[in-house]
């Protein structure tokens, strides 16, 4: 790849030398710019998103795991790096099957593409002049305007990411493009201001501008219906939720419920529960990394471990979790296991954990509107907004804009907002009776560790059938 | 861990004679920043992977007038090692000549003579000392639960994160304020989990302070682990209906943020602001008992900065006094379009109760909730509207005190204002010095 002509050498010499003086090196090199364009009533903004460039160095010696990361690499860092080995007098437990996964994953890399994962975009950013970039989101806000709007905000940003991994086995780079557009609008009348949002983020360019007007227009109508809605009633529900729902809860329960690390800090409850059933048997689930043009695609992770797709529930049996390399080794896993590839870093200064990429609920062969008309009574939830996990106590909690009322399988025009979903994971999994064929993933969203370390990644699902307490 | 080729003033030195050259700049400002890291990871109280490093970077905000009354065009960037060049600063200048906003200036204050204290006076522990210290803070913790194990089962800290970070900073700007301090940073993030009699449980914690005695960090580990014990027989809410709701610790993360964005002068600007441009919100919400006000420049503040990116100095700023509006905040631009005085993003908010609307804590009402954390605290700025579901709560009347995990607290910060009583003690938490707790009387609880 062109922009790491000249470091491919370098990185190479840089971990020979540093592995006469630990087990095990490693060195990351990542560069991320972009931009982001704002345009609101009267006032618009344009940005250049924090850059991050700079290498993440990961030994191994005989106390453990030690990192280093800085913007350059010189020979004083190296010196330094060399000084801070606690030595390697004996062969660490962990080197054996740490050589295994990296060699299974730079044999396993030989046969992948980066470019699959990440297709070229339409209209690409980085050769558009600002202005025409800025122009468009004028044109789509006088679009979409309408009388009745107060604020109609638009934010288009990219990020191109190039990262270039080097240890004793093996050199990988990509580059990724990622955008997000995404618009938020407000309607103020009869005294009552409230607003809806349309996000849309994936492997892209500047034509995701244009693909949001639709949806923008759906929000602004949504924004005018939620005029003087208030809360739905409390308590347990028959719900019909969106895809974007279903990729909330995919998110905060199996997702962040089988992040391997978790278990090492005993902050999971999945442990005792891999084989066992946790959800209806229409359900699976998977993260897959190497899902091509996604907003979490990758073809290596952080740690220079290949992508893999995770079947993280099959047909209701919890099967696998999300491992990265540090949980890999301290839980013993093999290199074949299926979790493996999932460490990633916030930026080059920051620790690797195990984390999601693209998490989904498999589709199943209900229409949309057959899992509609097939409910007496209850609510469509739609517009998620925001959630947390409870990996420990398997609680789950989702916040949404919409509730809509059911009633004898068609739509009352009864309009609730705001929506929180709460249930115990298992619990709300296995009342599932109804899966869609409508299978959509959205990306745009970073997803954090507890309250810190966000990497990008995007959710979905089809539409399901559930039951679960409604706030 | 070696620096990058410059020095912090080397940079700040090019960068502004980059930006002195460029004649279709009106004004600009930059915030400059070093940071030193050292970084702990364990399970349980053994380090399993130790990290440092040092980054640099400088936020870059450039204005540009268009002639003839053309509007306001503005653009930032943030510089490090890799950008840090003539045609980064070419393509942020070319940025904001795209865009025509109204116009407006930044005042352009002296800021001379400017400081606050935040970076930790006291020599700092070197990293082993740092290590050690920690380490055998929580040792020593998970060996009181281990003695103290019953037949409730038994409790540790399972993890812990430590961060520190030392950081040098420099503002200038191009109406010559140069103003140059130094910060420390302490993060602390750990679990505490209870298993027993076949259930477990959690209570976690992020701590953060300018100082390591600030982390507090025997104290608020050994709340944890009490409070992880309790939820292991904890259930859902008994009690659900309108009752009176308690907010403390984490639960207050965040809760007053939707009044603030609402006396913001960008709500004001743009027609959603809640009390339009009255001088009080006794109309609408009635007469709160306490004062709002906000100070950037609070001594030991996790947000606090002597100036911000704007080079508008920090001091204190009253924004609510019982009903009456007595100034709200804005930046230079907002504050320019709607007519008042810039004062910056409030950072570091204040709370002061008046006295009728304090409450000891034996005079609190039963029954009651008392939420100590929350799934996720984010009431929505625009509508107040908060809905969460409960993560730690203790539920009180007179059978006695119960934990409570599940359930949801729900309601609406505006219509709760006048009715909102506090506790005598306050305490600072990042961004928040106010009272220790926060009685709601119209809360819904939701099993």
């Amino acid at each position: 790849m062109e922009v790491f002509v000249g470091l491919e050498a370098k990185m190479k010499e840089w971990v020979a030398r540093l592995c006469e003086r630990y087990h095990y090196a490693s060195i990351l090199h990542t560069r991320r710019k972009g931009r982001r364009f704002i345009v609101m009533d009267r006032v618009e903004r344009i940005g250049f998103a924090r850059p991050s460039a700079g290498f993440a160095v990961k030994l191994l010696d005989d106390e453990g795991f030690r990192e280093f990361y800085l913007p350059t690499i010189d020979d004083d860092a190296l010196e330094e790096m060399e000084r801070a080995s606690r030595g390697t007098s004996g062969s660490h437990p962990w080197l054996g099957r740490l050589e295994r996964i990296m060699k299974e994953s730079a044999a396993k890399e030989k046969g992948s593409s980066a470019s699959g994962v990440h297709p070229a975009a339409i209209m690409d950013p980085e050769r558009m002049e600002s202005s025409e970039i800025l122009e468009r989101l004028r044109n789509l806000q006088r679009a979409c305007r309408e009388p009745w709007i107060s604020r109609l905000d638009l934010t288009y940003s990219y990020t191109v990411c190039e990262r270039c991994f080097a240890d004793p086995y093996s050199w990988k780079e990509e580059k990724a493009l990622l955008s997000s557009c995404h618009s938020m609008v407000t309607v103020s009348m009869d005294g009552d201001t409230r607003y809806c949002f349309h996000v849309n983020g994936r492997r892209g360019g500047v034509e995701l501008i244009d693909e949001i007007e639709e949806g923008t227009r759906e929000a602004a109508r949504t924004a005018r219906e939620l005029i003087g809605a208030g809360p739905p009633p409390a308590g347990e529900h028959r719900l019909v939720v969106d895809p974007d729902v279903a990729g909330l809860i995919a998110h905060e329960a199996f997702g962040h419920g089988v992040e391997l690390d978790m278990i090492l800090k005993r902050r999971s409850n999945a442990e005792g529960y891999f084989g066992s059933s946790v959800a209806s048997d229409l359900v699976s689930m998977y993260d897959d990394p190497t899902l091509p043009g996604e907003y979490g695609s990758y073809s290596f992770d952080d740690e220079g471990v290949a992508a893999r797709r995770t079947c993280i529930v099959e047909n209701g049996i919890l099967t696998h979790g999300l491992s990265d390399l540090h949980t890999a080794l301290r839980l013993g896993l093999e290199p074949d296991h299926a979790g493996l590839g999932h460490g990633r870093r916030e930026s080059f200064s920051r620790k690797a954990y195990a984390r999601m990429s693209n998490t989904y609920f498999g589709p199943g062969e209900s229409s949309r509107e057959e899992l509609i008309e097939s409910m007496d009574e209850g609510f469509l939830i739609q517009y998620a907004s925001n959630g947390m996990e409870d990996p420990r106590g398997w609680g789950i909690h989702c916040e949404a804009l919409v509730a809509r009322k059911i009633r004898n399988g068609r739509l009352t025009g009864e309009i609730f907002t705001p929506v929180t979903i709460t249930g115990y994971v298992p619990e709300l999994l296995s009342s599932i009776d109804g899966v869609g064929d409508d299978l959509r993933l959205f990306g745009g969203g970073a997803c954090g560790k507890g309250r810190k370390e966000f990497v990008e990644v995007s959710d979905g699902g089809p539409t399901l059938r559930l039951k679960a307490r409604l706030g | 861990m070696s620096t990058p080729t410059a020095t912090l003033e080397q940079v700040c030195n090019r960068l502004q004679r980059m930006l002195e050259a460029r004649r279709d700049v009106s004004q600009w400002t930059f915030v400059a920043g070093e940071s030193e890291q050292h970084q702990l990871f364990a399970i349980s109280d053994t380090i399993e992977c130790r990290r440092k490093g040092t980054t640099w970077n400088v936020l870059v905000r450039v204005f540009s007038d268009h002639p003839d009354g053309g509007g306001r065009g503005e653009a930032s960037i943030v510089l490090d090692a890799s950008t840090m060049d003539e045609r980064s600063i070419a393509g942020v200048v070319e940025a904001a000549g795209l865009v025509k906003n109204p116009p407006y200036r930044l005042v352009e204050h002296e800021c001379s003579g400017i400081g606050i204290p935040l970076l930790e006076e006291k020599e700092l522990l070197s990293e082993r000392e740092l290590e050690q210290y920690v380490s055998s803070s929580v040792r020593r913790l998970n060996e009181e639960c281990r003695e103290a194990c019953d037949s409730h089962g038994r409790a540790g800290i399972t993890y812990f994160e430590l961060f520190r970070n030392v950081i040098r900073k420099q503002f200038r700007s191009s109406w010559g304020a140069e103003v140059r301090w130094s910060e420390t940073r302490y993060l602390l993030e750990a679990a505490a989990v209870a298993e027993g009699n076949g259930r477990a449980a959690e209570s976690f914690r992020l701590l953060e302070s300018r100082t390591l005695q600030g982390l507090a960090l025997e104290e608020e580990l050994r709340a944890s682990l009490t409070e992880a014990r309790d939820l292991l027989s904890a259930s859902g809410p008994e009690l659900t209906g309108k009752l009176p709701v308690v907010f403390r610790g984490a639960a207050l993360e965040n809760i007053m943020m939707p009044l603030v964005a609402h006396l913001g002068a960008e709500y004001l600007y743009r027609g959603t602001a809640r009390y339009g441009d009255s001088d009080t919100i006794e109309t609408i919400d009635g007469v709160p008992g306490f004062r709002l006000e906000f100070d950037n420049g609070r001594p030991w503040g996790l947000h606090s900065a002597p100036v911000d990116t704007e080079g508008i100095p920090s001091r204190r700023h009253v924004l609510l006094d019982r009903a009456r509006i007595v100034s709200r905040w804005g930046t230079s631009q907002y504050a320019a379009y709607t007519g008042l005085e810039p004062t910056g993003t409030p950072m570091e908010l204040a709370l002061h109760p008046y006295e009728e609307a304090r409450l000891g804590d034996d005079s609190l009402p039963l029954p009651r909730m008392e939420i100590h954390e929350l799934s996720y605290m984010g009431p929505d700025p625009l509508t107040g509207d908060i809905s969460s579901e409960i993560r730690c709560a203790y539920e009180i009347d007179e059978r006695g005190r119960r934990a409570v995990k599940g359930g949801i607290v729900r309601g609406n910060l505006f219509s709760n204002l006048h009715t909102l009583r506090f506790s005598r003690r306050s305490r600072y938490a990042p961004g928040l010095l106010a009272p220790e707790w926060f009685l709601f009387e119209g809360m819904e609880i939701h099993g």
